[in-house]
C-alpha cells in the first residue's frame, strides 16, 4: 500500500487535486443504496482508469463487494495523497503527455516512488529546468549557464581592461602619488 | 544958500579925505623905508651867514678829503691782508670740508653697504622662509588631497567604472538573451527540451536533491 503507484491516474499536482476530489465523491457514494463501483468509477474516471482501479483493488486484495472495504481503501488513498512529494519544475516549453509520462517514469525508475510534478513555464530560461524540492532550489537552466558564460567573458574583459594602458585619470593619480612621496 | 553949505561941507570933506590920503601915503612910504632897511640888513646877514657856511664847508670837505685819503690808504692795506687771511681760511676750510666730505662719504658708503647687505640677508632669509612655508603648505595640501580627496575620487572612479561595466554587462546580457531567446526557442525541439529536462533531473539526483 505504501508503494502504491497512482501515476497512471495523475502525474501533476493539479491532477492529484482533481483525483482527490473524485475519490472523495466515490467515497461519499459508497454507502448509497444503489451503489455500483464500476459504474461510479467509469463515471468519475472513464473506462480505462476504471479498469486500472479495479486492477489495483484486486492487487491489494480488496473485496469489491464489501462497501466498507472499498471505503477503507479509498480513504487510505485519500490519506496517502498529501504525503506524495511535490517537485516543482520550471521549464521553457509546454509539457506534453509524453513529457509527463517520461518524467514520471524517470522518477519511478530512479527513485522507486511517485512524485507529483508542478510545472511552471518560463521561456526565458531557454531550456533545461529549475528544480525546487524540499526547500532546495537547483537551477539547471540553459539561461543560468548562459549568464555564467557571459559573466566569465565580461570578467575576463574587465581583467584585460585593468592591464590596459593608463587613462588620463590614472596618470594624474600617479603624478600626485609621486609628488606626495 | 543951502548950496553954499553944501559946497562947504563937501569941500571940507574933500579936504579931510585929501589929508587922510596924504597921511596914508606918508605912512606907507615910511613902512617901505623900514622894510628896505630890514631887507638890506637881512641881506647883509644872509651873505655873511652864507660866507661862513661856505668857509666851514670848504674846511669840512678838506678835512673829509684828508681823512678819506688816510682811510683809503689804510683800507687798502687792510683789504689785502684780510683777503689773504680770508683766502687762507677759505683754503683751509675747503681742505677741511673736503676731508670731512670724504670721511662722511666713506662712512655713508660703508653704512649704505652694511644696510644693503643686511637688507639682502633679511630678504634672502624671508624668501627662504616663504619658500619653505609655501613648500610645506603645498606638501600639506598635496598630502591632504592624497589622503582625503584622492581616495574619494578613486572610489568614485571605481564605482563609476563598476557601474559602467555593469551597464555594459546588462546590455550585452540583454542582447545575448534576446538573440538566444529568438534563436534557441526556435531551434530547440520539444524532444531536445525533454532531454534537457531529464538531464537536469539526473544532475539533481547526483547532487542528492531527492534523498
Amino acid at each position: 500500500m505504501d508503494n502504491l503507484d497512482l501515476s497512471y491516474f495523475f502525474k501533476t499536482k493539479s491532477a492529484s487535486l482533481d483525483f482527490s476530489q473524485k475519490i472523495n465523491e466515490v467515497c461519499d457514494s459508497v454507502y448509497k443504496s444503489n451503489f455500483n463501483l464500476e459504474i461510479v468509477l467509469s463515471e468519475k474516471f472513464g473506462m480505462n482508469k476504471k479498469d486500472k482501479f479495479l486492477e489495483i483493488l484486486r492487487n491489494n486484495n480488496v473485496d469489491i463487494s464489501s462497501t466498507s472495504a472499498i471505503s477503507d481503501f479509498f480513504n487510505k488513498i485519500i490519506d496517502m495523497l498529501p504525503n506524495i512529494p511535490v517537485l516543482s519544475l520550471t521549464i521553457a516549453f509546454e509539457p506534453t503527455d509524453k513529457t509527463l509520462e517520461n518524467v514520471s517514469e524517470w522518477f519511478l525508475l530512479n527513485l522507486k516512488r511517485q512524485v507529483l510534478l508542478d510545472f511552471k513555464i518560463d521561456k526565458n530560461i531557454l531550456g533545461g529546468a529549475i528544480i525546487f524540492s524540499k526547500g532546495k532550489y537547483l537551477d539547471y537552466s540553459i539561461r543560468s549557464r548562459f549568464d555564467a558564460s557571459i559573466s566569465d567573458i565580461v570578467n575576463q574583459n574587465n581583467t584585460e581592461n585593468k592591464l590596459a594602458p593608463e587613462t588620463p585619470v590614472d596618470k594624474v593619480q600617479e603624478n600626485v602619488n609621486s609628488q606626495t612621496k | 544958500m543951502p548950496n553954499l553949505l553944501f559946497q562947504a561941507i563937501t569941500l571940507f570933506a574933500d579936504l579931510v579925505l585929501f589929508a587922510f590920503v596924504v597921511y596914508y601915503l606918508l605912512k606907507i612910504r615910511k613902512k617901505e623905508k623900514e622894510l628896505e632897511f630890514k631887507e638890506n640888513s637881512i641881506d647883509t646877514k644872509y651873505h655873511q651867514v652864507v660866507d661862513d657856511a661856505l668857509n666851514r664847508e670848504r674846511k669840512i670837505v678838506d678835512d673829509a678829503a684828508s681823512e678819506a685819503d688816510s682811510i683809503i690808504s689804510g683800507a687798502k692795506y687792510i683789504n689785502k691782508e684780510t683777503s689773504d687771511r680770508v683766502n687762507q681760511t677759505m683754503q683751509s676750510m675747503t681742505d677741511e670740508m673736503r676731508k670731512e666730505a670724504g670721511t662722511t662719504a666713506d662712512t655713508f658708503m660703508k653704512s649704505y653697504q652694511d644696510s644693503l647687505h643686511q637688507v639682502v640677508q633679511e630678504s634672502l632669509t624671508d624668501f627662504q622662509k616663504t619658500t619653505q612655508f609655501l613648500t610645506a603648505d603645498f606638501q600639506k595640501q598635496t598630502k591632504e588631497f592624497h589622503d582625503t580627496v584622492l581616495p574619494g575620487l578613486q572610489k568614485e572612479l571605481e564605482d563609476y567604472k563598476k557601474a559602467r561595466y555593469q551597464e555594459v554587462d546588462k546590455t550585452i546580457a540583454r542582447i545575448v538573451q534576446k538573440v538566444s531567446l529568438e534563436v534557441l526557442n526556435k531551434s530547440i525541439s520539444v524532444t531536445d527540451h525533454e532531454n534537457l529536462l531529464v538531464e537536469s533531473l539526473e544532475k539533481a539526483k547526483k547532487e542528492g536533491l531527492f534523498e
